[in-house]
């Protein structure tokens, strides 16, 4: 066992030069049990370090009690220290340090697709300083800077119109063709060949695809909802599949693969303009072929016995309303300057709506006026915190929406006013990850927005735009990877903001 | 066995400092409260601690006496240790005044905290460090506990390249 006079006289019997190396291996590669052991931090081996080496506390930590400080500190301290010297930057570089960095954020800014265990130190701090680094593009864009971009090839014939999804992470994304094959890319790789995920079943489809995130797995995994109609009016078809990720040996995803859950017809009476899935509910709204109005059916799903199975059938006064689930029981919808609630269970329900539609109006239970009568978008369904909410833009400004139950089925409506619209006619989209959304209008540019839920303080943040070429007809954001999707007719573009 | 709360333990530190402690304050430490239960019958030696000096223990003891009686972490509830680990760095109102010492002592309390196994002690006194750390540049963390730099200065310029994009925020 080293005897401390005898590592002093030791130390005092070499050059300075030599025992500033010296030292230096000799506290990196100690564990803390030899630390204690050699007592090097008694008052007297501490004079020699500081006459030699100039050091004071806090190199003078052992690895592990140097990690339990860094492990405090935030990402941005963590780029200052690793700056100061070489043993800061190793520690500034290590495993539980990313972990803590990681786990600290929430799981809505950044979901990662596996446990963060089986991550290395290096795999968390890219992650998470790229989602830093979008913000920092976001401001660059802001100023006039245009984000990379890459286009994904293909057979952009076989493309079905706003059948393409970011899934949440923006490493996966999914294509519907009209052949009726989903193929999907891992944007996240170098070399990224379109794979099939479902493979095709013939020509001339229009598709409808929806995703649900399972949130609740440990490991990456969604349900996709597909919805085929022969571009000729017949034959409708309905599939909900369950997709997996595949792990290779190191426990992280390699591939994902798709397994069908269920398969039934669905009749066909118009253009169908959104599907959705929540849980047991499949939601569909279709523009009706004979009357200038929008029927949502609702669907459970797993529950179908055969070609003839029983839906409920939301029908709106007049005209097209957009609907969506606020849960499993109750619909919200926005139309004509009103927000309103409706029970599930109170709508008819039917096998089919028949040739006429003649089915009477829904009664919502709950109806609040909106300000503004406008064209309105309204959003997908937004889980944050402890609420679902909506964004609609009306007009020249986007509301957030938020229903809150107040228990035994009563509800009551929030409505705020998160940001005006920049100078754009009719915004006919909109897509929000993270406290970002996307509006854009039928032609470019596309304008991404900054947006705060704690209501408006007055101060907006600038939009950044992205020039597009062509009409966008689907955008998608997502925050997590800075990446921003633009489906136009000639194909499919995928903006890094992170740089 | 359970012993009576009044139960007195003498200790001595490596600079031949002996205090006479309440047993509950001691059993803050892990190490002591594990050293305690490993002793069956009453000894009157004081129990050395070779790795902690007089006015370092002084202070640690303050800190036990203060924190008496609450619950000690349990080491096998994972859950718990990541809510700890996720919490911010705030301190309470006493153990920052407790923890507003010079940097040497404050290096000690952590070396000592460690070396008890006092976790909460440990915390406070890594959180005030990564306090100190927080908000400032590279320059002016070196300054503050006296690092120096032995990066070249290719290696210099090629962090500093680096890490550019986070500066402006």
């Amino acid at each position: 066992m080293l005897d401390e006079p005898l590592i002093l006289a030791g130390l005092t019997l070499l050059a300075a030069e030599p025992l500033v190396q010296l030292v230096r291996t000799f506290t990196m590669l100690m564990t803390h049990h030899t630390f204690r052991t050699v007592h090097i931090y008694s008052r007297r081996a501490r004079c020699v370090w500081r006459q030699f080496v100039g050091e004071d506390g806090l190199l003078l930590l052992p690895e592990e009690l140097l990690i339990e400080v860094v492990k405090n500190l935030e990402w941005h301290d963590l780029l200052s220290l690793r700056q100061t010297c070489r043993r800061l930057r190793l520690v500034s570089k290590s495993l539980p340090v990313w972990q803590n960095v990681v786990g600290r954020e929430p799981r809505e800014t950044l979901r990662l697709e596996c446990p963060i265990q089986v991550y290395t130190a290096k795999q968390l701090e890219y992650m998470f300083l790229r989602r830093q680094k979008a913000e920092t593009g976001y401001q660059r864009m802001v100023q006039g800077a245009a984000p990379n971009k890459r286009s994904i090839s293909g057979n952009c014939e076989d493309l079905a119109e706003g059948a393409v999804h970011l899934v949440h992470g923006g490493r996966w994304l999914l294509i519907a063709t009209r052949c009726g094959s989903l193929l999907y890319h891992d944007l996240d790789s170098q070399d990224d060949p379109t794979r099939t995920l479902i493979p095709g079943r013939g020509s001339d489809y229009a598709v409808g695809l929806a995703v649900e995130m399972d949130h609740t797995s440990p490991n990456l995994s969604f349900k996709v909802a597909l919805n085929f109609q022969k571009t000729n009016g017949s034959n409708g078809v309905i599939e909900v599949w369950q997709v997996d990720l595949v792990l290779g040996d190191n426990m992280q995803g390699v591939d994902l693969r798709a397994e069908r859950l269920t398969s039934f017809g669905q009749e066909v009476n118009g253009r169908s303009v959104m599907l959705a899935l929540l849980g047991e509910q499949l939601v569909t709204t279709v523009h009706h072929t004979r009357h200038p109005i929008t029927y949502t059916s609702l669907i459970s799903w797993r529950s179908v016995p055969g070609p003839k199975y029983t839906k409920r059938v939301y029908r709106p006064k007049r005209g097209s309303c957009s609907v969506r689930l606020l849960n499993a029981d109750i619909l919200l919808s926005v139309f004509n300057g009103l927000v309103t609630l409706t029970s599930r269970l109170s709508l008819p329900e039917v096998i089919s709506l028949g040739p006429h539609g003649e089915l009477p109006p829904s009664e919502p239970f709950l109806t609040i006026p909106f300000d503004d009568a406008r064209h309105e978008t309204l959003s997908e369904r937004i889980v944050f915190q402890d609420s679902v909410r909506f964004l609609v833009s009306v007009g020249t400004a986007i509301y957030g929406i938020i229903p809150r139950d107040q228990g035994d089925s009563q509800y009551v409506i929030e409505t705020v006013k998160l940001s005006d619209l920049p100078e754009m006619p009719h915004p006919t989209m909109i897509s929000r990850s993270g406290d970002y959304y996307a509006v854009w209008p039928t032609w470019q540019p596309l304008v991404l927005q900054q947006f705060s839920w704690a209501a408006s303080n007055g101060i907006q943040p600038p939009a950044a735009q992205i020039d597009v070429i062509g009409n966008p007809a689907f955008q998608l954001l997502d925050i997590i990877s800075g990446r921003v999707l633009v489906e136009d007719e000639r194909g499919i573009t995928i903006f890094d903001v992170a740089f | 066995m359970a012993a009576p709360a009044t139960q007195q333990i003498k200790i001595r530190c490596n600079d031949e400092k002996e205090f006479t402690v309440d047993r509950d304050v001691l059993e803050r430490s892990v190490l002591i409260k594990n050293m305690l239960e490993d002793v069956t019958e009453q000894q009157d030696a004081p129990i050395p601690l070779p790795n902690v000096s007089g006015p370092v223990m002084a202070k640690v003891l303050e800190y036990c006496t203060h924190h008496r009686g609450e619950p000690l972490p349990s080491a096998d509830t994972e859950q718990s240790q990541d809510e700890t680990r996720k919490r911010t760095t705030d301190i309470s109102e006493w153990d920052q005044k407790f923890i507003t010492v010079d940097q040497e002592m404050l290096f000690e309390i952590i070396l000592a905290a460690n070396y008890l196994d006092i976790k909460s002690l440990l915390d406070v006194g890594c959180k005030t460090v990564a306090n100190m750390i927080k908000g400032k540049t590279p320059e002016e963390i070196r300054k503050l506990f006296n690092i120096v730099n032995d990066f070249t200065p290719e290696e210099e310029a090629q962090i500093k390249k680096e890490n550019e994009w986070a500066e402006d925020r």
